[in-house]
């Protein structure tokens, strides 16, 4: 039985998108694992080092890593869940303006962490978070609500000046 | 201007990617994060297997398509009887080879592997033969497995002979037992439960083949697993077991797919409705469902064909469930009003409400424990665990109420020791079961009003209501929320999957609220919200909510 899967059209130039995006994608493991900076970390290589050795079933590289990254994070945090790893703490090498919002993102669940940080923090549309999250957008839009109404409830609503 | 929160997540730019992720991902992928290595391990264990079996047999070079591999579909799976023998028959059928595998009225037809057939015999000169062989790409080459009790006497019929046999552990290829030649007959299955894969090289007088079957060795419905685990790896289904037993709160279904997350579909025996529709399954994903014991078949994707399932057997042996269904079918219902108190809890007011119970009777919540709350506080006598009477309660001011139906012959009734409400209502709707009526103080209700509140119960992983019709109040909708479960919330969706009058997250148990939402149609859950794999929302698990209507008051 022989599996079907896409083939991409065209060669993707790896090294290109890993310059462009690897960061972002770290920042929103980083996120959506609430500050597990090694659990964040090996799941954005790993997405990428699966992407390199898939390269040609895949058709649009960077949602797949995004999805990827997140399935292997969702299963490490869920392994951690049930084995927990001994006495460390995920906040320790933050840095410390970092504290207050690693603590309050890990009162979301990882869907809604996932969604805000790419939503606001990286700006992206509803239907590219979705592409990216793997979900449809109308799930993205609830995330989005949830999460919003909970870090306003943890981090405060009040405006400030900067952005 | 930003609120804080927005500012505090743009503090999030400052996190660098650490040095070493780029030397990491040219290592390329580790193996420990691939959760499907039992599943390579199975498929290199039918190289082996098969490099074992080639001896066996005489081979062509013919590659059997999909539907040859997927094989087994026409098995269907019970709880063993313990008192029949396993048919091996080998037969030929309009001039070919047939193998199959029948235990009473289960059958399973083999699945071949190779074939070597001469329709006018092997021993004529320049006979005109004709081979075929498979390329499995799993192991064991079947889907299905007839399940028997350990160490079933296998008896062969037919005018084949077995000429080698080799019996493996589905798991892990294994040998268990097995004679080469042939000399030591196949004459029974292994002694110890689990799944067994039955290699068996035929040989007729026009020829030979090597044919699988699948066995599932079973010495009762307590050995069962409580979990039925379905790899969607392949995109094939493949299970664990063929026989389930339920959970306190249902089915249980783990999955695991090591090329990403496909549709889960559970169907019913009949094969044409849908138990289950699960989207979106991940690898390492668990669900529970409510659903009554029985038969199904699962299969991965949406709109399985039946051919591309697996059966499996529901069993209750630890007696989770109490049938919603009367014995006796359908009757049409009693409504009343009673002044037992409210505060009373169920069983005790369900036992306050009924007369003539036998003493072996034993009143239970419908379904499964965390689902008596679908049509409101439901509750089943059950007499030689087959469910006789079923009342469903519904608070009227401070007493209860509800309805009421009964199987003729029971001598169950509502009691006589309750006094009425309502003030001589209009006679019993439908029939009536015999007992005591508006003289003795329980009369019908037939006008109930809508309610004003929505009752929310959430619990298991699923939510119910009291009515799924409910009366929008001037200041919006209002919500009496319980957690009876581990629950985060309580969601009423909008047809677009949004939460328009915000989510009640659980404080404290009970958590009564009021949403500020036009009336319309809507969709209520109860979500675990800190555990990935299991949220979605109704357009993606519509069977974890419950469509209700607002109507506008007045």
């Amino acid at each position: 039985m022989t599996l079907v899967t896409p083939r991409a059209e065209a060669e993707h130039d790896f090294d290109a998108l890993f310059r462009a995006h690897a960061s972002e994608v770290y920042r929103t493991l980083y996120a959506f694992t609430a500050g597990r900076r090694g659990i964040a970390e090996e799941a954005t290589a790993e997405a990428f080092a699966r992407a390199v050795a898939h390269a040609k079933r895949i058709r649009d590289p960077l949602a797949w890593i995004y999805r990827t990254a997140f399935r292997v994070a969702a299963a490490e945090l869920k392994h951690e869940r049930r084995e927990p790893p001994e006495a460390e703490d995920p906040r320790a090498d933050d840095r410390p303006g970092l504290v207050p919002l690693v603590d309050a993102l890990r009162e979301l669940s990882p869907n809604q962490r996932a969604a805000v940080v790419l939503r606001y923090e990286a700006d992206l549309p509803v239907d590219e978070v979705a592409r990216r999250m793997g979900i449809n957008a109308a799930t993205v839009r609830v995330h989005l609500h949830r999460g919003r109404t909970r870090l306003r409830e943890i981090l405060g609503a009040e405006e400030t000046d900067d952005a | 201007m930003p609120e804080r929160w927005e500012h505090e997540l743009k503090k999030l730019r400052e996190v660098e990617r650490p040095s070493t992720l780029e030397d990491r991902v040219a290592e390329g992928p580790h193996p420990h994060h691939e959760p499907g290595r039992p599943t390579r391990e199975r498929v290199a264990a039918a190289v082996v297997a098969f490099a074992v079996c080639a001896a066996v047999g005489v081979f062509g070079y013919r590659t059997l398509s999909n539907d040859d591999v997927d094989g087994g579909s026409n098995v269907a799976t019970g709880v063993p009887s313990g008192d029949e023998t396993l048919v091996l028959e080998l037969a030929t059928s309009l001039g070919q080879p047939s193998a199959t595998l029948l235990y009473g009225d289960e059958r399973q037809e083999g699945v071949f592997e190779s074939t070597n057939w001469c329709p006018n015999g092997v021993t004529v000169p320049d006979a005109e033969c004709s081979s075929s062989i498979a390329d499995f790409a799993f192991f064991p080459p079947v889907n299905a497995f007839l399940v028997v009790p350990p160490g079933t006497p296998i008896e062969l019929t037919g005018n084949g002979s077995v000429a080698a046999w080799q019996i493996k552990g589905a798991a892990d290829g294994h040998t268990v037992d097995g004679s080469e030649s042939g000399e030591t007959p196949l004459a029974h299955v292994p002694g110890v439960d689990g799944r067994y894969a039955i290699n068996v090289g035929a040989h007729w007088a026009l020829g030979d083949a090597n044919v699988w079957f699948g066995v599932q060795v079973l010495s009762s419905e307590s050995a069962a697993p409580d979990v039925l685990t379905v790899d969607c790896s392949l995109g094939l289904a493949q299970t664990d077991t063929s026989v389930v037993r339920t959970q306190s709160n249902g089915l249980a279904i783990q999955v695991v797919n090591d090329t990403g997350s496909s549709d889960l579909e559970v169907q019913q025996d009949d094969g044409d409705t849908i138990a289950i529709r699960q989207p979106n399954a991940h690898n390492g994903a668990e669900f529970v469902y409510g659903v009554a014991p029985g038969s199904f078949a699962i299969g991965c994707g949406r709109n399985v064909s039946r051919d591309a399932t697996v059966p499996f057997e529901l069993v209750d042996p630890d007696d989770n469930y109490a049938s919603w269904d009367l014995a006796c079918g359908d009757l049409p219902q009693t409504s009343f009003t009673s002044t037992v108190p409210a505060s009373h809890p169920h069983d005790l007011a369900i036992s306050e409400l009924l007369w003539g119970l036998a003493p072996d009777d034993r009143i239970r919540g419908a379904g499964y424990a965390a689902d008596m709350w679908r049509l409101g506080p439901t509750y089943v006598v059950q007499r030689n665990r087959e469910s006789v009477v079923r009342v469903v309660l519904g608070e009227e001011g401070e007493t209860w109420s509800g309805t009421f139906q009964a199987c003729d012959g029971t001598g169950i009734t509502l009691s006589e020791k309750i006094v009425t409400t309502g003030g001589g209502g209009s006679g019993p709707t439908g029939s009536a079961p015999s007992g005591p009526t508006s003289a003795t103080g329980v009369t019908a209700v037939t006008d109930t009003p809508l309610p004003s509140t929505l009752v929310v119960r959430c619990e298991g992983l699923g939510s119910a209501v009291d009515s799924t019709t409910v009366l929008l109040q001037v200041d919006g909708l209002h919500i009496d929320a319980t957690n009876v479960a581990d629950a985060f919330e309580v969601r009423v969706e909008d047809a677009d999957g949004l939460v328009p009058g915000g989510e009640i997250v659980f404080e404290r148990a009970n958590e009564r609220a009021t949403l500020d939402i036009p009336s319309g149609t809507y969709w209520v859950g109860c979500e675990n919200g800190m555990l990935i794999d299991t949220w979605a929302g109704h357009v993606e698990a519509p069977d974890s909510y419950i469509q209700i209507d607002v109507l506008p008051s007045g």
